[in-house]
């Protein structure tokens, strides 16, 4: 019954990581550069049921192996390309396909995102709202407005005479496994061992992103795919919460043998 | 009526553990590539019941005489793993594989002493891991046809339905599915893994993969439910029988005997 109990405890809990993972990802429909999460299950350790005192009398050659519920192994992202969004300001970014922005802030780790909705600080580099610059070398003088990122990457500017100036060039990382990438908060997700080491590439090259300006990636998160996996998830939630009233009620049957 | 007490005991252990297996496949509803299990169960092994006299009352000719069979309760004989398929789930990420027909994926699944060891899964859920191969969830690595890790090119990733992996156009490696005689002989080993000691499996030439799909559990909820209330039916008719017994046993030390 102890074991009912705790398989029933352990699929509510693993189903509650669903519902909140489907309530995160509804909660940011609208956040520029957001990956939806997904929640994997495993099932758990299994044991001889022979250890559990069950009477058991084997068939020659069978086994009797019982579970101890599921358990969530990894939340993982969905990379796919969000919708575009034309907001037509020159400090809105968009990757094209794959890669991040490599973000730097001073006394902190770097940082990886997809968002591209970058501002103007006082010293007149792009950062983004947490702070974090894009580009520690890139200083923009001459009117905002005037700034220019080419497809690859060139950062140009007008200066206030009207020259062109190259600022820079704007490069983009990508990982191995981007799956494995650990979120960092604000949109931001920094690399552990098994995402592998940031490769840095021009835009357009190996793989590697098209940085489009005046344009902003919006979530790929599916409205009717949340709302599904959460009716899902709430039946299923339901479900084991039944196996938790059946140990429950099978308690009370044993405690009842005398009378 | 000791041994009634017995055997009911003995029979709502059944039940127990029927209620632990019911209890894991509802909470392993949304695992993909889940089997679920079944508990099958029979009477221990019997016994002769003998009487020392014939029913004329005479002695037995040889001491002894045959009544019948007598069991002294059920026990479980084993618990078996449902190899049935589950739904497919539409998925659209590039490395959600599942197997629509029969077979398994072969994982490296490294134990104590032996690195290479092979485990089999359902669960489609791969990834790329640090090293560029192509790994489950728990980050064990997927095996080709001559079972040894797949290193996955950049770029676009391609699987035919008869499990050929191309990047590109052009072909890189095929996967390992294998197909077991007796599926159902499978043991468990938690992490969606099985294991199949002692069991010949072989490649199968189509196994229908799909790509971009997952395979849901093979748990039907209704059933699973309907289980569990047969099961705890059961379980509560046990406890009248022991009450029974019980008060029986009360009447033969309290009343049989008695003067009035």
């Amino acid at each position: 019954m102890i074991r009912t109990l705790w398989n029933g405890a352990s699929g509510a809990a693993g189903h509650q990581a669903r519902l909140d993972a489907a309530a995160n990802n509804l909660a940011n429909i609208n956040t520029t550069g957001y990956k939806k999460q997904r929640v994997v299950f495993a099932d758990l350790l299994t044991r001889e049921m022979e250890t559990s005192g069950r009477p058991v009398n084997l068939l020659p050659g069978s086994t009797a192996r019982q579970g101890g519920g599921t358990a969530v192994v990894a939340t993982c992202r969905g990379w796919e390309q969000g919708n575009v969004l034309e907001t037509g300001r020159p400090l809105d970014l968009m990757i094209e396909g794959e890669g991040f922005f490599r973000l730097e802030k001073t006394g902190e780790e770097e940082l990886y995102t997809r968002d591209g909705n970058f501002f103007l600080d006082a010293e007149g580099r792009l950062v983004n709202s947490a702070g974090y610059v894009l580009l520690d070398n890139l200083e923009l003088t001459g009117a905002p407005d005037s700034l220019a990122i080419s497809p690859n990457g060139l950062v140009t500017a007008r200066d206030a005479g009207g020259e062109l100036i190259e600022l820079g060039q704007l490069t983009l990382c990508r990982f191995i496994s981007p799956g494995n990438l650990e979120a960092a908060g604000e949109n931001m997700f920094r690399p552990t061992t098994g995402s592998g080491a940031p490769v840095e590439l021009v835009p357009g090259g190996e793989g590697a992103g098209m940085v489009r300006q005046g344009l902003l990636e919006l979530s790929n998160v599916d409205t009717v795919e949340e709302m599904t996996g959460m009716i899902e998830a709430q039946r299923s939630y339901q479900f084991n919460l039944r196996s938790v009233r059946a140990a429950d009620e099978m308690w009370g049957i044993t405690n009842n043998l005398r009378r | 009526m000791i041994r009634g007490i017995y055997a009911t005991a003995s029979g709502m252990g059944v039940q127990q553990a029927r209620m632990d297996i019911i209890s894991n496949n509802l909470a392993n509803l949304s695992v993909f590539g889940f089997k679920r299990s079944s508990v099958t169960a029979a009477p221990f092994s019997e016994l002769l019941l003998v009487a020392a006299e014939q029913p004329n009352g005479t002695k037995a000719p040889r001491g002894w005489n045959a009544v019948g069979n007598l069991s002294y309760g059920a026990a479980v004989t084993a618990v078996k793993v449902d190899p049935a398929g589950g739904t497919l789930k539409e998925t659209n990420r590039q490395l959600d594989l599942a197997i629509a027909g029969d077979g398994y994926f072969a994982v490296n699944v490294p134990s104590a002493g032996d690195p290479g060891r092979v485990a089999y899964t359902r669960d489609g859920t791969f990834s790329r891991d640090a090293g560029g191969y192509l790994a489950t969830s728990a980050g064990h690595r997927v095996l080709n046809s001559s079972y040894s890790p797949i290193l996955l090119p950049d770029g676009e990733i391609s699987v035919s339905p008869a499990g050929v992996i191309s990047a590109g156009g052009a072909e890189v490696d095929s996967l390992a599915v294998v197909v077991f005689d007796d599926a159902n002989q499978m043991i468990r080993e938690g992490n969606g893994y099985f294991a199949a000691p002692g069991l010949q499996g072989s490649q199968h030439d189509n196994p229908l993969v799909r790509q971009g799909f997952l395979e849901r559990s093979n748990v039907d909820p209704n059933v699973e439910i309907t289980n569990m209330l047969t099961a705890l039916k059961a379980y509560e008719a046990g406890q009248k029988l022991i009450q029974a017994h019980d008060e029986l046993l009360g009447k033969a030390i309290n009343q049989v005997g008695t003067l009035r």
